[in-house]
């Protein structure tokens, strides 16, 4: 019985080898072998091959510490696994190839750092070739390995660590507000990322595997803001995605003042302008905003705007650029962060003529401020931006000085006299004994009721412009320049230029330009124009930088010398009787000559001071007539607290 | 007779006496007004001072010093030389040296303070009505390139502090 069993156990044995052999060679032939794991590199990027005996489903992911990508094949069994393969080059350090379960065969290549990749798949005679390139170029499968939001000023973006440029697509969410941003093909190497943001836009970004190759980043938002991916960045590894305000919407509307154009963005904007001519535009740059499509074409013009234009003008910077038909400044105003408003006004002193005169000037340097500046320098600065800003405004300017020269006072009003202009203003800085007087005043003539509507005008909108204390408008009767004026004419002390800080503030550019907005408001609201706007007076348009006239040219002028006609120069100073003098100074540079040049003359006699060592100093005796000057120095006279010649001319 | 004469000069001798005795130990101070600059440059102050007798020259030179109070600001610089004053049917000439248009003043308010401080001290004396102001010797069209100095200054009261503009206007 036993034995029966037995045999019946070995015949059961040979039956099922019998059934295993007769199996056996179709399974083996259906069995798919790695044959081969091989390297090599093309087309500047390497790449590991894997050799099979037939097609077989794979899937590859990439691990971290050390970085490896490991890819999985199904059904397939490596012969003599596991083992080792030598395929160094480039960024794969090599593999190791292993039978992970009975059908699972896993190859895993160590690589220098995280890469991008992709596998192809391809046929080569019986054998099916799997090809795993590595690449950090934009279609192969990226690791991101987190995002981080950053701000500076209007800057915004997230930078987002990759391997590599991938894809992005950017949507947005309602309610709460989000913009999500999909990245493709790419996977995330680290866990669920979420973070919370303190940003004016930006409250709270996540960043999560969406699909097998999407990672999704959403940001939670405060305003709708516009992103925009930039290119990789392979020395940092980061893809930056720029986060902009979108410029909404633009709307015009015309009223009693010109011209209102609105433009809104979805949140806060640091917009800043310029006036160009020929041909005459407008343009505003709006740095971290990006355009809503379309929004060029729902504007319609009007005059003075003849067009508008709207672009990207910079990465992440929109710039809309007004056509006018004459160049003219925008009174604009902020109604708040994300609004910005321009009023391009309908000419209120287009067609007129408006003289401006600059006072004092050449040897007559006006007041003179504890520093050493000179009332007719600043007076000159502001004079040429109400210039600028009145012509770019289509009115005609006479200005009585365009350069540093004292014409009479009878010239200065000669336009007002001869019915040539409409409106006359002299600019002065004024000037105390005590150093603590300060403020604004204007003149007027007395009994002119044109000429106090005038300064009215003026003077309040200068000291809402520059701030300083207002010490009203009054009227004189013996002004030399506003006595014989047919034309309004008013006469504006802008600040002490001999109070230290008005001083200061005399000759700083924006000041002088604030003070020259006040008066070019002041004319417009003379005229009936822009009246009941409120001006923001904190943000100016930028104008264009101002020519400076080369002095040296016009300075080459024969000076001749007959004498003395002042008894206290001449014992003072220094008297040359019968010198005559040519003086080149195009020999000097402009510069040079501001400081070494002086002519004094409050009498209508001229002398001119010269440098000791300039070439002119041969003309009359050096050094003594320094010497001389700095006496009168020590006796408090600041003009003259340097060194010069000085020779008398009549 | 002779008595009489007699009684009748030693009577004028003793009246002149008498006069001569009272113009000597008579009043010797007399109170007049400088005007100088408020602080903040606005206004004329006037500052009460004595003098021992009206002499205009005199009384240039003090304002020309500046005030000793603290509370007002002179309205010239410093150290300038004495300008001659002279007096003629009315009209004070005030005659400055060169060094008056060199340095220190400027300004529509330093001149115009300048100036009336300068006509309005002097127009307080009945004898003046008007000041002439030269420049050695000179009339010039502006000092500063401000006021119109061509011609006499008459005082102008709107300038002096706490002035009631609506007392003198005309309409």
């Amino acid at each position: 019985m036993l034995r029966d069993l037995r045999i019946s156990r070995k015949l059961a044995l040979s039956f099922v080898v019998l059934l295993f052999l007769m199996v056996c060679p179709a399974s083996a032939q259906n069995t798919i072998e790695l044959i081969g794991v091989t390297s090599g590199e093309a087309d500047g990027v390497c790449y590991v091959e894997l050799t099979m005996t037939q097609s077989a489903e794979y899937n590859a992911f990439m691990l971290t510490a050390p970085e490896r990508l490991v890819v999985d094949l199904e059904d397939v069994v490596v012969p003599d696994a596991p083992k080792q393969v030598m395929v160094e080059n480039g960024i794969v350090k090599g593999a190791r190839v292993g039978q992970y379960t009975t059908e699972k065969a896993r190859v895993v290549i160590d690589l220098d750092c995280l890469v991008g990749y992709t596998v192809q798949s391809r046929s080569e005679g019986d054998n099916q070739i799997l090809r795993i390139t590595f690449s950090d170029s934009e279609g192969f499968v990226q690791n991101v390995t987190g995002a981080l939001f950053d701000r500076e000023s209007s800057n915004a973006r997230v930078a987002v660590a990759t391997t590599g440029q991938v894809s992005t697509r950017i949507s947005s969410l309602k309610d709460p507000l989000r913009l999500v941003i999909d990245l493709e093909p790419a996977v995330l190497v680290t866990p669920f990322q979420q973070l919370e943001i303190g940003d004016e836009a930006v409250r709270g970004l996540r960043l999560s595997q969406y699909t097998q190759d999407v990672v999704r980043i959403v940001l939670d938002l405060a305003y709708p803001l516009a992103a925009v991916a930039r290119e990789w960045d392979a020395a940092t590894g980061i893809l930056p995605i720029d986060l902009y305000y979108r410029l909404a919407s633009l709307d015009m509307s015309v009223n009693e003042h010109g011209v209102e154009v609105i433009a809104s963005c979805s949140g806060p904007m640091e917009p800043s302008s310029h006036l160009l001519k020929e041909p005459a535009r407008f343009f505003v740059d709006v740095p971290g905003t990006v355009p809503m499509p379309g929004l060029e074409s729902s504007f319609n013009p009007c005059p003075p705007i003849t067009g508008v234009r709207i672009a990207e003008h910079l990465p992440g910077q929109t710039r809309l650029v007004f056509d006018l038909d004459y160049p003219i400044l925008p009174a604009v105003t902020r109604p708040d962060a994300s609004t910005l408003s321009m009023v391009f006004p309908t000419r209120p002193v287009a067609g007129k003529t408006v003289t401006i005169d600059p006072g004092h000037g050449g040897y007559a340097p006006g007041a003179i401020g504890p520093s050493g500046a000179y009332e007719k320098d600043v007076v000159l600065a502001i004079s040429q931006i109400l210039e600028q800003m009145l012509t770019t405004s289509g009115a005609n300017v006479i200005l009585t000085r365009a350069s540093d020269i004292n014409p009479t006072w009878a010239a200065r009003i000669q336009s007002a006299q001869q019915d040539q202009t409409d409106l006359f203003i002299s600019i002065h800085a004024n000037g105390a004994i005590r150093q603590q007087a300060e403020g604004t005043e204007t003149f007027y003539q007395t009994g002119r009721d044109d000429g106090r509507k005038l300064a009215m005008a003026v003077h309040s909108e200068l000291v809402k412009t520059i701030n300083r204390i207002d010490r009203g408008v009054k009227a004189r009767g013996d002004l030399l320049v506003l006595r014989q004026a047919e034309v309004p004419a008013i006469l504006v002390e802008v600040a002490f230029i001999t109070h230290p800080e008005e001083e200061k503030l005399l000759k700083d550019p924006d000041f002088q330009k604030q003070a020259a907005l006040g008066i070019f408001l002041g004319i417009n609201q003379y005229f009936g124009g822009q009246r009941g706007i409120t001006y923001d007076h904190t943000w100016l348009p930028e104008l264009e930088p101002m020519q400076k006239e080369e002095t040296s040219q016009i300075l080459d002028v024969k000076l001749e010398a007959k004498g003395p006609s002042s008894q206290w120069l001449r014992d003072e100073l220094l008297v040359l009787p019968e010198v005559e003098l040519l003086w080149r100074a195009s020999k000097l540079p402009p510069k040079q000559l501001e400081r070494n040049f002086f002519i004094l003359g409050p009498l209508g006699i001229p002398a001119v001071g010269l440098h000791p060592e300039s070439n002119v100093a041969e003309a009359g005796s050096s050094g003594l007539a320094g010497t001389r000057i700095a006496k009168t120095a020590e006796r408090g006279q600041t003009a003259f607290e340097r060194d010069y010649l000085l020779y008398m001319i009549d | 007779m002779k008595r009489f004469i007699i009684l009748a000069v030693g009577t004028l001798c003793i009246i002149l006496a008498i006069w001569g005795i009272f113009r000597l130990v008579g009043p010797k101070e007399i109170n007049i007004v400088l005007y100088f600059a408020s602080l903040d440059g606005q206004h004329l102050v006037p500052v009460e001072t004595k003098v021992p007798a009206v002499d205009l020259g005199q009384i240039v030179a003090l304002l020309l010093a500046g005030p000793q109070e603290a509370d007002v600001s002179a309205t010239f610089p410093q150290g300038l030389s004495q300008p001659k004053v002279t007096l003629h049917d009315g009209l004070v000439y005030v005659d400055f040296q060169g060094d008056l248009l060199v340095g220190g003043l400027g300004g529509t308010s330093g001149e115009t303070l300048a100036v009336y401080s300068l006509v309005n001290t002097l127009t307080q004396f009945a004898e003046v009505e008007a000041v002439q102001i030269l420049i050695e010797g000179q009339p010039v069209d502006s000092l500063f390139g401000h006021l119109d100095t061509s011609g006499p200054f008459v005082a102008d009261p709107s300038l002096v502090v706490g002035y009631d503009s609506t007392k003198n206007r005309i309409d």
